[in-house]
């Protein structure tokens, strides 16, 4: 391990909204090092990383370079210093070659003397970083093209072309499908092994363990601790992360009882033909108490899938029956008055009005007889503060003082709770979680995991569609895999989910075998 | 044989301040900003050039204090729609309708002479001697502006696609987060194309009031700026396209004003650039609708 590279020290900063994001947070990478930076959701993570970035500047505190003392004011200062970032959420022109989302950012350097970009060079230029690092891609093919797992590696080449000797990877792994990931990973291996510093962000104790070197947490915008990969716990990390026990809970191996009677939710031959991806010919059962879950990567059909179910979208033939009835011709509110219930994928606008009150959202669409006032044209009040502050409380939103502040005030697993608890509060017979927990922390996973699994034991079904494989596995009874708009496996044993399997047929890599 | 001639000087009359004005709305469109400002802009070019050229009797100053009028505006824009983030048709429309307003009012305001002196000067034509009278007839004899227009073509095209601004510009207009993250700022680009937006709709503005007549009226650009926006959507924002697209709709006008003494009523002859204007929207959207499901 070499010497300290990168040091933070005493790293401050409260936003102009009064969140006090870090109370005095350190960080030491050293040399040649991929360093894991976890922590829950808002403990912090990515503030630290982007005053690293320039992107934000620091109330107090000092940023150490090889023992220099360095300034950090915009990212073009962090990009001198060799400090590359990759987001998220990938900042890739997707209507530009790879090679101009390369270059772009450098293109000065590669300015000729009639003012135009030389590419020739700077293509020459790419091609050595890839063979350094043996990577092979095609610098003329269109970026919005490319698989994303390839995208990633562009990110990379993009921050090493601008001289990137330090890279912030900003959970990279939570875009990419498990079979990309293990190639994305010795893909990282070979980048350190060829001298270049990684801090990894990341909440995935498995990847955590297999890939860094050292682990530092943050909670609640301090640092608690840092240690060597090799001499950690996952109970001690997540301890820390977490500041007190968790006893994770065993699946519910209770038998479901599969007999036609048991059979809540039935969809037969659905088809809907879209734009962008068709439902072709999907057919599952749901029975009491059962969860099911549906794997695949974005953009295969599962908005499309949960969308039709719920009746957001129209479909062309098919049946969906709940209890017997058919429910295809019905609308939303129909659906829901037939006790189905629906968290969409995308919290923020189709599950919450962002700038109303927690009451407004909890009532909104769920507006029961007894929240009225007596002549039934007003709302009480009081009652539905009541009921939301209920909601708050069953569980555990945090961040909750009163039912009437703005739902925007709640940090994003917060919000999901308050969703959660909406649509389960009825307990209704059949619920579509679309991605439940996506960029949600620990706590509030566990949090929303129990409930479902306290109502899965009332006979509650659930459909899960979920990228997060992990979860998948967790908490579903039997899983189905979505491939381009079709169901192409079935795993029905529990204790034989193979993530490797699953992975193979949601990259399309195996398909069924009735399907030829 | 004449009457073809005639058409033609017309269309490249008619369509040199469409094809300036489109290419400076290219810069704004590839940066991301939709700048349906256009229209105000180059009105505020014509007013100010004539006025200039009038009390100076030079065409040159005439030209510059349009252009710096017309960057003024688009700046004016360009901070309400970058910096404040305003909506950017709205602002649009307030600009169009504002530069309209004060023109209208400075030219009631002055002696009405001015507009329509003989003591404007015009825009220096360049003559060309290409030993064949007809090519003479079709080539030569106009205002510099028109063979500068031409040449701007492929500067525009050569900015945008060969050059660090060029790419940072269309980066901009598509993913401003990719530059922000590359240690650029994306307002600052914006900014630098609105001011480009103005040279070029400064120079439209010029070309309209100090060559195309010698005179400054009331609205004088009549939709010129909407017809030079809805060429750069048909064509993508790609120069040479929008060059083409702006052309026709210049034929269109050219045509019109042709057909004139024919005795077809006038109020429909000058509605036919508009009418394919639009029927060409509607046709190039029907088109991408096709190749779109296709590629699905």
């Amino acid at each position: 391990m070499g010497k300290e590279y990168i040091q933070l020290k005493g790293i401050k900063k409260t936003f102009p909204n009064g969140v006090c994001a870090l109370r005095g947070a350190d960080l030491t990478v050293h040399a040649g090092e991929i360093h894991a930076l976890v922590g829950e959701n808002a403990a912090g993570k990515s503030t630290l990383m982007n005053i690293l970035y320039g992107v934000l500047k620091a109330d107090a505190g000092e940023i150490l370079m090889n023992g220099e003392p360095v300034h950090i004011a915009r990212s073009s200062d962090a990009i001198h210093l060799g400090i590359g970032m990759v987001h998220q959420h990938f900042m890739l022109v997707p209507s530009f070659t790879v090679l101009e989302n390369i270059v772009l950012g450098s293109e000065d350097k590669y300015k000729n003397k009639f003012g135009k970009i030389d590419f020739e060079t700077a293509r020459r230029d790419i091609q050595e970083i890839m063979k350094q690092i043996d990577v092979d891609l095609d610098l003329d093919s269109i970026t919005g093209s490319v698989t994303i797992g390839l995208q990633s590696k562009i990110e990379i080449i993009k921050a090493l072309f601008r001289g990137a000797k330090l890279l912030i990877l900003d959970e990279p792994t939570t875009v990419l499908a498990p079979t990309e990931v293990d190639s994305f990973f010795d893909f990282l291996r070979k980048l350190r092994d060829s001298g270049t510093t990684m801090i990894y962000i990341s909440h995935r104790m498995r990847e955590i363990f297999d890939l860094t070197d050292r682990i530092t947490i943050l909670r609640k915008g301090e640092t608690i601790s840092s240690v060597k990969t090799k001499e950690a716990t996952m109970e001690q990390i997540s301890r820390d992360m977490l500041g007190y026990e968790v006893s994770s809970f065993e699946r519910d191996r209770k038998e479901i009882d599969r007999s036609e009677g048991n059979c809540r939710f039935l969809v037969e031959n659905l088809c809907m033909p879209g734009r962008r991806i068709s439902l072709e010919d999907i057919s599952f059962q749901i029975y009491g108490g059962e969860v099911l879950g549906i794997a695949g990567i974005e953009g295969n059909g599962q908005v499309e899938l949960a969308d039709a179910l719920i009746g957001l979208r129209q479909i062309q033939s098919g049946k969906i029956l709940l209890d017997g009835v058919d429910l295809a011709k019905e609308d939303i509110s129909g659906r829901r008055s037939k006790k189905m219930a629906y968290i969409p994928e995308d919290r923020m606008h189709k599950g919450l009005a962002q700038n109303c009150a927690i009451t407004d959202n909890t009532i909104t669409g769920h507006l029961k007889e007894d929240f009225l006032g007596k002549k039934k044209v007003t709302v009480n009040w009081p009652k539905a503060d009541s009921y939301a502050t209920e909601i708050a409380k069953d569980y555990k939103v945090e961040g909750f003082k009163s039912s009437d502040q703005l739902i925007s005030s709640l940090s994003g697993g917060n919000m999901q709770k308050v969703i959660i608890g909406r649509e389960l509060y009825d307990k209704p017979a059949m619920t579509i979680l679309s991605q439940p927990t996506a960029g949600i922390d620990f706590n509030a996973q566990s949090i929303i995991h129990g409930k479902i699994n306290e109502l899965k034991s009332e006979g509650c079904s659930f459909l899960l569609i979920s990228e997060d494989l992990d979860e998948l596995v967790r908490m579903s009874d039997r899983i189905y895999v979505l491939c381009r708009g079709k169901l192409v496996k079935e795993f029905s044993d529990p204790e034989e989910f193979d993530l490797n399997e699953i992975g193979y047929y949601m990259t399309g890599v195996k398909k069924d075998e009735n399907d030829g | 044989m004449s009457v073809f001639i005639s058409l033609w000087q017309m269309t490249v009359i008619l369509s040199a301040p469409l094809v300036l004005c489109a290419l400076g709305g290219i810069i704004s469109y590839q940066a991301g900003v939709v700048n349906i400002a256009m229209e105000g802009i180059m009105l505020s070019s014509c007013f100010v050039s004539v006025l200039v050229s009038y009390y100076s009797h030079s065409a040159l100053l005439g030209l510059l204090a349009g252009m710096l009028t017309s960057i003024l505006v688009s700046l004016f824009f360009s901070f309400f729609a970058v910096t404040l983030k305003a909506n950017n048709f709205v602002i649009g429309i307030a600009i169009n309708i504002f530069v309209s307003a004060v023109t209208l009012f400075l030219s009631r305001f002055l002696p009405v002479a001015i507009f329509n002196s003989p003591d404007i000067a015009a825009i220096q034509k360049l003559n060309i001697d290409l030993k064949i009278e007809v090519l003479n007839k079709l080539f030569s004899g106009y205002s510099v502006l028109i063979y500068l227009a031409v040449i701007l073509v492929f500067v525009i095209h050569y900015l945008l696609y060969k050059t660090p601004f060029g790419i940072r510009l269309r980066a901009t207009g598509v993913f401003p987060g990719a530059v922000r993250t590359a240690g650029k700022n994306p307002e600052k680009i914006r900014y630098l194309a609105g001011i480009i937006t103005g040279v070029l709709c400064g120079l439209a503005g010029t070309q309209l009031s100090l060559s195309n007549v010698v005179l400054f009226s009331r609205d004088m650009t009549a939709g010129r700026g909407f017809i030079a926006f809805s060429a750069i959507l048909i064509a993508g924002g790609k120069p040479k396209r929008v060059f083409l697209i702006s052309v026709l709709f210049g034929f269109c006008d050219a045509l019109a004003t042709q057909l004139k003494s024919t005795g077809i009523p006038t109020n429909f002859l000058s509605l036919i650039p508009y009418a394919v204007a639009l029927l060409t929207l509607i046709l190039v959207n029907i088109k991408e609708r096709k190749t779109a499901e296709e590629g699905m």
